[in-house]
């Protein structure tokens, strides 16, 4: 009889497969570059402000992905989405990486739900933080990471499993 | 449409939750709040998923955080905020969104304001701790509403954004 952690881990392996294809799919739809995985890195925050992205996962599988990156980098990729042209304002920012979130936790929610041929997982929306020590921490969680750098920044797509459940209805 | 009343929900919870842990609070007032918004000092946030959909951030004080720790922990004092006390946090969080969730069902399926009763599917995701300096935040892309409340003295805020799909 296979081993209920197997099990388990298999199920979350393929999850974070089906989460980094969609993260790679959608970049090389607004940025045009193929992405692979890299080997780890982390972001130095010295000399700029950190930005992470939060969607929380429930349903069958409770977590959330994370996107972190840096300010600057994330720029990039709001003016990429913009067509080239530099943004407005801060507000601005925030709202093209909402989008840009949205794209990839949607897609990702697609490809699970359909891998599994049913409602596997619900994302609630986004939200995102900029700071100096940006911390963040999910307790409970186990995580998976890619780590992709492009020409247009660095970015680590981290996904988490919860090891109790949330949710109760 | 939201046909409930959220911030009564929200009041009644956060009352309900903050007598159990046995520390001194207050409502004090209502704020709608721009899109982006500036955020305490500690943070933890909770997707909400399902029929309804959004954020729920929870704002407070380092203070804040260390004597609510120390309640729920129940020791007589908490030095730091280390990983078991961020847990301990974020079980009190989840605590207070899934109470939320659980009014919002109880309200519309026993008590429907229009008449109509709905079963609500609803789903609450894992507690997340957000902390930094000078940070900003975005919850959600239209306009959220944020609750403060007095706690022990010092301020709380709850910001939320939930829209019916």
């Amino acid at each position: 009889m296979e081993n209920i952690a197997e099990v388990l881990q298999d199920k979350q392996e393929l999850l974070f497969s089906l989460a980094k294809k969609s993260f790679e799919e959608v970049v090389a739809e607004i940025t045009e570059e193929t992405l692979v995985a890299n080997g780890e890195f982390s972001i130095p925050t010295d000399d700029r402000l950190s930005l992470s992205i939060i969607i929380g996962l429930s349903g069958e599988t409770n977590g959330r992905i994370l996107i972190n990156t840096s300010v600057a980098y994330g720029n990039n990729i709001a003016v990429a989405m913009n067509f080239g042209d530099p943004l407005d304002s801060q507000d601005d920012l925030f709202i093209y990486l909402a989008e840009f979130a949205n794209m990839v936790c949607g897609r990702a929610a697609t490809h699970i739900n359909n891998q599994f041929g049913k409602r596997e997982i619900w994302i609630s929306p986004p939200a995102i933080f900029s700071a100096q020590d940006l911390e963040i921490i999910t307790p409970n969680v186990s995580s998976m990471k890619a780590y992709y750098e492009f020409t247009h920044g660095k970015f680590i797509l981290d996904m988490g499993f919860s090891e109790s459940s949330y949710d109760d209805f | 449409m939201t046909i409930f009343n959220l911030t009564g929900i929200f009041v009644k919870v956060f009352n309900d939750l903050f007598s159990y842990v046995d520390i001194n609070h207050k409502f004090m007032c209502e704020v709608p709040e721009s899109s982006l918004n500036s955020t305490e000092m500690v943070n933890t946030l909770v997707g909400i998923s399902g029929d309804i959909e959004g954020n729920i951030m929870f704002g407070y004080t380092d203070k804040t955080a260390k004597a609510l720790a120390a309640k729920i922990m129940g020791t007589a004092s908490v030095d730091k905020l280390d990983i078991f006390v961020k847990s301990a946090l974020a079980d009190f969080y989840s605590e207070f969104c899934k109470r939320v969730t659980n009014e919002i069902k109880t309200d519309n399926l026993y008590k429907p304001s229009n008449g109509e009763s709905k079963d609500y599917t609803l789903f609450s995701s894992n507690p997340t701790y957000v902390a930094g300096e000078n940070m900003y935040g975005m919850i959600s892309k239209v306009p959220s509403k944020k609750l403060f409340f007095k706690v022990d003295g010092e301020k709380f805020g709850i910001a939320y954004n939930l829209e019916q799909k």
